[in-house]
C-alpha cells in the first residue's frame, strides 16, 4: 500500500497531461497557463521534498509524517477534482505535493522498515516511483476519457488513503516498548561505507534532474502532438503512450543481461531517450504508428536511468531519508526546468505554425474546383474556426459542415477537407520540432554528469561492528 | 570505462541511429506545410492564361478568375505571396502591414490591386473568353440588378447593338476604375453591401460607356 501511495504521488506530476487539453478547454485557459498545473505540482514537490525528508529523519516522526501527508493530499486531491477554476486547480496541486513529499519520503524510510532490508527497500521505493511517474499519463488519459479530467482526482482519494492503515500501524508499532531496536536498525546515523560521505551525490542527481526535464518532454510533448494537433482522443493518446512505461519495464531485463553498471547504464539510458526525443522530433507523418519505435527508446531510457541513478544516488549514504528527498527534488525540479524551457518554445512555434498553415490551407481553398460562391462561404466558416480556436491547432471539420455544397461538388470538398486536416497536422507536428530536440538535447547532456560517476566497489569489506566511522558514527 | 560498460551506451547509439535513419529516409525531415509558391512564378501573360475559365464559364467562375488574376498581380508587385495577400486584405490592419512589408503606401496596395484586376479582365477580353454583353444580360439580368421593364426593353434590342454599345472588357474595366477598394475591402463580409457596391459601379460603367458610344455614333453620322 506504501508503495502505491508512492507511484500515486509521483505519477500526480504527470497524469494529467492527458487531461491539460480538456481542462484547458473547460477552464478557458491557454497553453502556457495550463502548463502549470503541472508544473506546480513538480515546483512545490522539489522545493518541499528535502524539508519533508527533514521532518522524517527521525525514524519515529515517519510514520506520523506519512499519515499526515496522505491526509493532506487526499483532501487536497478532493478540492482538485471540485475546482471552479484554474486559480483553486492550481492551489489545490501545491497543497497535493506538499502532502505528497510527506508521503514519498516517510514512505522510503517505512519500506525499508516494513522490508528489514535497505537495498530492498529502497528498490521498491524507486521501482514504484519509475512505475508511477511511467504509467500516470496512461491512466489519467483513461479516466479523462471514460468518465472527466475530475475523476483523475476523485480516484486517487481512497486510492491514497489505503495507506494510512498500513502508517498508523507502523507508527503505533514505533511508540510501542521496545520498539528502539527494530527502529535503530535503520537509524540514519548508520553508516555503511565509512569512507563515504553525506553530501547528495551531485552528479547523480544531476542526470536525474536532465532526465526528468526530458521526460517532461515526452510526455507533455507527445501528449499535446497527439491530442491537439492530431486530434486523437485521450484514450487513443492513453494507449500510445503506454510504449513509455511499458518500455520502461522492459529495461530491467535490458540492464541484467547487459550488466554495465550504473554509469554504462546511465550513459546508454541518456542516449536512447535523447535520441527518441529528438526522433519524435522528425516525424514523417501525423500518424501515431511513428511515434512507436521513438517512444520505445525513451522507455527503455528512462528505464535505464531512473532506477539506476536513484538507487546510485541512494547507495550507502546517509541520512537515506534525506538522500531520497534530494532525488526527487531534483527529479522533480528538472520537471519543472523541463517544462519552463520546453513550454515557451512550443509555445512560440505554434504562434509561428499559423501563418504557414494559413498560407497552405488558402492556397488549397483558391485551388479547389468548388463552385466560387461556396469557396467564399467555406473560407468565411474556416476564418470564424481559426478565430474560434484562437491558440490552438483549428478543426476544420465544423466549416464544411456549416456548408451546403452541390451534390456534384461533396467528392471535391470532402478531398479538401482531407487535404486541408493534412496541412494543419504538418504544420502542427512541425511546430512541435525545436521542442522535442531541444528535450532531446536536455537528455544527452545527462551523459556529462553519468560519466562523472564513479562505480562503487560493493566488494569492500563494511567495518567491524561497533568500530567507529570518519565522524564518529557508530557501525552497525 | 570497461568494454562490458561501453557495450549498452554502442547499442544505444545504434539503435538511435536506425529509427532516426529510418525516420528521415521517409520524409521526416521534409514533413511540414509547404512553402507557398510566389506570386512572380513567370511571365504575366502566363500567369494570366495558364487558368482560363471554360468558354461557357458562368458570371461567378469570371468573377473569380478576374478577382484572383488581379491579386496574383497586387503579389508580383508586393513580393508576397497571393495567399498572404488575400488573407491580409480583408482588414486595414492586414493591408497596412502588407503596405509596410512592401516599403510601400497603403493607397499602393489598392492601387496595385486595381491594376491586376484591369490586366486580369484585359487578358479575358484578348482571349475571346468574356461574353458580349447581350449575353450577359439575356443570362444574368437579375443578377446585374436590372429592373425587369429596362430588361425587357434591353431585350427588344438587337444583340449587335448591345454589344457595341456595352464592350463588356472596356465596361468592366470602367466599373474597376470606379470601385472605392479600401470601401470594398472593409465591408468584405457583408454580401449586400459588396453587390451595391458592385452594381453601382458596373450601372454607371456601362452607362458612360455606352453614352460616350452614342455620342461617337451621333458625332459620325452629323
Amino acid at each position: 500500500m506504501l508503495s502505491l501511495a508512492v507511484g500515486i504521488v509521483l505519477a500526480d506530476s504527470a497524469i494529467v497531461t492527458l487531461a491539460l487539453p480538456e481542462i484547458l478547454r473547460e477552464l478557458e485557459t491557454s497553453v502556457s497557463a495550463v502548463a502549470w498545473v503541472l508544473t506546480g505540482y513538480n515546483l512545490a514537490l522539489g522545493l518541499t521534498a528535502v524539508p519533508a525528508a527533514r521532518v522524517c529523519m527521525k525514524p519515529d516522526r515517519a510514520p506520523g509524517a506519512a499519515a499526515i501527508g496522505l491526509v493532506l493530499f487526499a483532501a487536497a486531491s478532493a478540492a482538485c477534482a471540485l475546482a471552479p477554476s484554474l486559480t483553486v486547480l492550481l492551489s489545490a496541486r501545491v497543497l497535493q505535493a506538499i502532502g505528497g513529499a510527506l508521503v514519498i519520503t516517510a514512505a522510503l524510510e517505512l519500506l525499508v522498515m516494513t522490508t528489514s532490508d535497505a537495498h530492498r527497500g529502497v528498490r521498491r521505493w524507486a521501482q514504484a516511483g519509475v512505475t508511477g511517474a511511467a504509467l500516470g499519463p496512461v491512466a489519467g488519459g483513461l479516466l479523462t476519457d471514460a468518465i472527466a479530467w475530475q475523476s483523475i482526482f476523485i480516484v486517487q482519494v481512497p486510492l491514497v488513503l489505503l495507506a494510512l492503515p498500513a502508517a498508523l500501524r507502523l507508527r503505533a508499532a514505533a511508540r510501542a516498548p521496545g520498539a528502539d531496536a527494530m527502529v535503530m536498525a535503520e537509524q540514519p546515523v548508520v553508516r555503511l561505507d565509512p569512507s563515504g560521505s553525506d553530501r547528495p551525490r551531485i552528479a547523480a542527481n544531476l542526470a536525474l534532474a536532465l532526465i526528468s526535464a526530458a521526460l517532461t518532454a515526452a510526455l507533455f510533448l507527445l501528449v499535446l502532438l497527439l491530442i491537439e494537433a492530431w486530434r486523437r482522443s485521450p484514450a487513443m493518446a492513453a494507449l500510445t503512450v503506454t510504449v513509455i512505461p511499458v518500455a520502461a519495464i522492459c529495461s530491467g531485463f535490458v540492464a541484467r543481461s547487459a550488466r554495465a553498471g550504473t554509469k554504462g547504464e546511465a550513459v546508454a539510458g541518456s542516449i536512447l531517450t535523447g535520441g527518441g526525443l529528438i526522433a519524435l522530433g522528425f516525424l514523417p507523418s501525423a500518424d501515431p504508428v511513428w511515434t512507436l519505435a521513438p517512444q520505445v527508446l525513451v522507455g527503455l531510457g528512462l528505464g535505464l536511468t531512473v532506477e539506476s541513478l536513484t538507487a546510485f544516488a541512494l547507495r550507502d549514504r546517509f541520512p537515506r531519508v534525506l538522500q531520497g528527498g534530494w532525488t526527487i527534488a531534483s527529479r522533480h525540479l528538472g520537471i519543472v526546468a523541463g517544462l519552463l524551457v520546453l513550454t515557451p518554445i512550443f509555445a512560440s512555434d505554434l504562434a509561428a505554425a499559423r501563418a504557414p498553415a494559413a498560407d497552405a490551407v488558402a492556397a488549397l481553398v483558391i485551388d479547389a474546383s468548388l463552385a466560387p460562391g461556396d469557396k467564399l462561404d467555406l473560407a468565411g466558416a474556416l476564418a470564424r474556426q481559426f478565430d474560434a480556436e484562437a491558440g490552438r491547432v483549428p478543426e476544420v471539420g465544423p466549416a464544411f459542415a456549416a456548408i451546403d455544397f452541390a451534390a456534384r461538388d461533396l467528392p471535391e470538398a470532402g478531398r479538401l477537407e482531407l487535404a486541408l486536416t493534412d496541412q494543419l497536422e504538418r504544420a502542427a507536428t512541425r511546430a512541435f520540432r525545436d521542442a522535442f530536440i531541444a528535450g532531446g538535447l536536455l537528455a544527452l547532456m545527462a551523459i556529462l554528469p553519468a560519466l562523472a560517476l564513479r562505480e562503487i566497489d560493493r566488494t569492500r569489506r563494511a567495518p567491524a561492528p561497533g568500530s567507529a566511522g570518519p565522524r564518529g558514527e557508530v557501525v552497525v | 570505462m570497461s568494454c562490458r560498460t561501453l557495450l549498452l551506451p554502442f547499442a544505444a547509439l545504434v539503435a538511435v541511429a536506425v529509427v532516426l535513419g529510418v525516420q528521415l529516409a521517409s520524409g521526416g525531415a521534409d514533413y511540414g506545410p509547404p512553402q507557398p509558391a510566389a506570386a512572380c512564378t513567370g511571365a504575366r501573360d502566363d500567369r494570366q492564361t495558364r487558368a482560363f475559365p471554360p468558354a461557357n464559364a458562368g458570371l461567378d467562375r469570371l468573377t473569380e478568375y478576374v478577382v484572383l488574376a488581379g491579386v496574383e498581380e497586387a503579389a508580383c508587385e508586393l513580393r508576397i505571396s497571393r495567399e498572404r495577400l488575400l488573407l491580409a486584405l480583408p482588414s486595414a490592419e492586414g493591408r497596412r502591414a502588407v503596405a509596410r512589408a512592401a516599403d510601400a503606401e497603403q493607397g499602393d496596395v489598392t492601387r496595385v490591386l486595381k491594376d491586376g484586376l484591369r490586366h486580369g479582365i484585359a487578358a479575358l477580353g484578348s482571349a475571346g473568353r468574356l461574353p458580349p454583353a447581350s449575353v450577359l444580360l439575356d443570362r444574368h439580368a437579375g443578377q446585374l440588378g436590372l429592373p425587369g421593364l429596362l430588361a425587357g426593353a434591353v431585350n427588344r434590342v438587337p444583340d449587335r447593338v448591345v454589344d457595341g454599345l456595352l464592350p463588356t472588357a472596356e465596361v468592366l474595366i470602367s466599373a474597376v476604375d470606379r470601385l472605392n477598394l479600401d470601401e470594398l475591402l472593409n465591408g468584405i463580409n457583408d454580401p449586400q453591401r459588396l453587390e451595391t457596391a458592385l452594381r453601382a459601379a458596373i450601372g454607371s460603367a456601362a452607362l458612360d460607356v455606352a453614352r460616350e458610344r452614342l455620342t461617337d455614333a451621333l458625332r459620325f453620322w452629323r
